[in-house]
């Protein structure tokens, strides 16, 4: 079969097309054949080993031992291992699985939840990884509340598109922040209030929210305190080192301080259960994936560098074409 | 079993080769027939315990207020073989070759030590104890210093203070990650530092690299001696500062800038984590960490090799080397 492996640390053109020996599914494992993949922010940091400390993870200090790439997933089931229960050959699934980006992939049965008929396995690989985050940022670590006042910053982006649709599904009036080209998109998202970031600062407009939840998040922890209500939340997904240490060590302390607290979320858990409550969502049509565009398979590195250079709306999606079907 | 004894505070002088009753592990501990260990200058820092700063005053408040009590012999970190273990010991037993940093033990300036299990690792077949010895301060301090300051591949970095233990290291780590490294030290350790692979090196005493105009992805300043708001104006958008030996002072300097300037500056405590061990080996392995030792010295020496750290000649390590001495 065809895969992606990433063969060094560095830029994509680490990520090479190989031809690689399909896999059998062990005990809880099930054979994917993989219809679509997604990119997210996680398969860059590690393709280039940015931040230092996955280098100290054990996967390989100049180059990673495990080259298999790839994270969030759809397709359809064609084995199972020995004590897998939930599902059987044909099912159509999404959910995380190491080396998505090859013709077939093996996901254990807990990471895989199955696909609402109504999508596509385009959409549905749009969704693991950054619906977790949003969801599970929004509703574990800010919980979340009907009513609320939210503020998305970093809206636009994977997690954001999602994190938007998601805080209208929690009932709470959204602010979304992003940069003017996106503001069309924004409103097909149904966010109440649009931000252009270009033009205006929200951490001085003397608007205060009961949340903030900031992908990506640039401001200083100061100016998002003040754009908070008392007893408000700030949850930060993601950005760079500086920040993310930021609200780990000074968020804590501001805490103490007043009612306000901040937190930085680390990597989404993937959880089965969660799968299964953004597929009920999907299915119902509460959030829609947007997919910002299309690869092949054999263009992966391509695609990665239009998710590093360009910020994508949404999700960029890998679509695998098994020659059999053709 | 004999020991170097740290007799008071002072002088290279106050070390003094004594003889010892041998150490017996307790349940969770190994003891450990000492190879080899080492002379830093903190080693010398230690010995000496001068000065009013917080931290002498608090080591001085653990070790013994007016001479080391609690403490009596001085070295930081050894290899050597396990000669005995206590009944909880699971991780190793008698023979194996390993080698431990000492953290607040210390002790290492003697034929016997013991220490609790969890500190020592087995030493890569192809190290000598006199190699292994050094691993523990310059080799997880230099690769603690990189990760503090997210090095990567096509960085420039700066390390000032390069020739010592902590630099050696870090150099070859950064190198083989694939950075631009410019080494700063005196004169005589320009060669050393370029014959493990330094792309540029600058004599302090001729050039003052913050004043060059030159700036770094990453800035390590292993001795915590350069201008601290000239040492960050010489950092790239987005650069990291790392502090290691900070004292208390640009601690707190170290996160005011952090808060007014936006530059980050991070000051690096070493952490003794058995994935950091573990990324060390798999250099080794591959041909491309060696240690850099400067000089041995027998253990009955160690004055001496106190003098030549203290004089800051050391280029890379000094070690001693301990059973071999004694045994002769």
């Amino acid at each position: 079969m065809k895969a992606i492996l990433q063969t060094n640390y560095g830029s994509p053109d680490v990520l090479q097309l190989r031809e690689v020996e399909k896999p059998t599914p062990k005990e809880d494992q099930v054979l994917v054949k993989v219809r679509a993949a997604s990119i997210n922010a996680l398969d860059y940091r590690f393709m280039r080993a940015n931040p230092f400390f996955i280098r100290l993870m054990g996967r390989g200090v100049l180059k990673p031992k495990d080259m298999r790439f790839g994270r969030d997933v759809a397709g359809r089931v064609e084995a199972v291992g020995e004590n897998v229960t939930q599902f059987r050959p044909g099912d159509e699934i999404f959910g995380t699985a190491n080396g998505a980006f090859a013709e077939y992939v093996l996901a254990k049965e807990s990471y895989i939840a199955l696909k609402p008929a109504n999508r596509s396995f385009e959409e549905a690989a749009a969704v693991p990884i950054a619906a977790l985050t949003a969801l599970q940022g929004l509703r574990d670590t800010a919980g979340i509340r009907s009513g609320q006042k939210v503020l998305i910053q970093g809206a636009s982006g994977g997690v954001g598109t999602f994190a938007v649709q998601l805080a209208k599904s929690f009932g709470t009036e959204v602010t979304a922040v992003c940069s003017p080209r996106n503001l069309k998109l924004m409103r097909s998202l149904d966010a109440d209030n649009i931000i252009d970031y270009t033009k205006e600062d929200f951490t001085k407009s003397g608007q205060r929210y009961d949340l903030i939840f900031a992908v990506n998040g640039y401001h200083s922890l100061s100016s998002y305190k003040r754009a908070l209500c008392p007893q408000g939340r700030y949850v930060c997904a993601g950005g760079t080192l500086p920040q993310i240490f930021q609200a780990m060590l000074l968020g804590s302390r501001v805490s103490e301080k007043d009612g306000r607290k901040f937190s930085s979320m680390g990597v989404a858990k993937v959880d089965q259960k969660d799968l299964v409550y953004l597929a009920e969502l999907l299915d119902a049509g509460k959030i829609t994936p947007v997919i910002d565009a299309h690869y092949p398979l054999s263009q992966t590195a391509e695609a990665v560098r239009y998710v590093e250079e360009k910020h994508a709306q949404g999700k960029v999606v890998i679509t695998v074409i098994h020659p059999d079907k053709a | 079993m004999k020991a170097m004894v740290w007799t008071k505070y002072g002088s290279p002088n106050v070390l003094q080769l004594k003889e010892l009753e041998k150490p017996t592990p307790k349940e969770n501990e190994v003891l450990i027939k000492v190879h080899a260990a080492t002379v830093t200058i903190a080693d010398c820092e230690l010995r000496r315990m001068k000065g009013l700063s917080p931290l002498i005053l608090a080591f001085r408040i653990y070790a013994g207020i007016l001479k080391p009590k609690r403490i009596t012999i001085l070295g930081q970190e050894l290899a050597g073989e396990i000669e005995a273990v206590g009944k909880e010991v699971t991780k190793f037993k008698k023979g194996d070759q390993v080698f431990a940093p000492c953290l607040l033990h210390l002790g290492a300036y003697a034929e016997y030590k013991c220490l609790p299990e969890s500190y020592p690792v087995l030493k890569p077949a192809s190290l000598t104890y006199e190699e292994a010895a050094t691993i523990p301060t310059g080799g997880i301090n230099g690769l603690d210093f990189l990760r503090a300051g997210n090095i990567q591949p096509g960085d420039s970095l700066l390390i000032n203070g390069a020739g010592g233990s902590i630099g050696t290291y870090a150099l070859q780590i950064a190198k083989a990650l694939g950075a631009n490294v410019t080494c700063v030290d005196s004169a005589e350790k320009l060669d050393m530092l370029r014959s493990i692979g330094a792309n540029h090196v600058i004599d302090y005493r001729q050039e003052d690299f913050t004043k060059n105009s030159q700036t770094y992805d990453v800035i390590i300043d292993v001795i915590g001696k350069s201008s601290f708001s000239r040492s960050t104006q010489s950092l790239k958008p987005n650069g990291r500062y790392v502090l290691g030996n900070a004292s208390i002072s640009s601690r707190i300097r170290a996160r005011w800038t952090r808060m007014t300037m936006g530059k980050t500056v991070i000051v690096a405590v070493a952490r003794y984590k058995s994935e950091y061990y573990a990324f060390l080996k798999e250099l080794i392995e591959a041909g491309k960490l060696k240690s850099v030792i400067d000089r041995c010295y027998p253990l009955q020496q160690l004055a001496e090799a106190h003098r030549y750290v203290e004089a800051s000649h050391k280029k890379g390590n000094v070690v001693i080397t301990v059973a071999d001495s004694m045994d002769k």
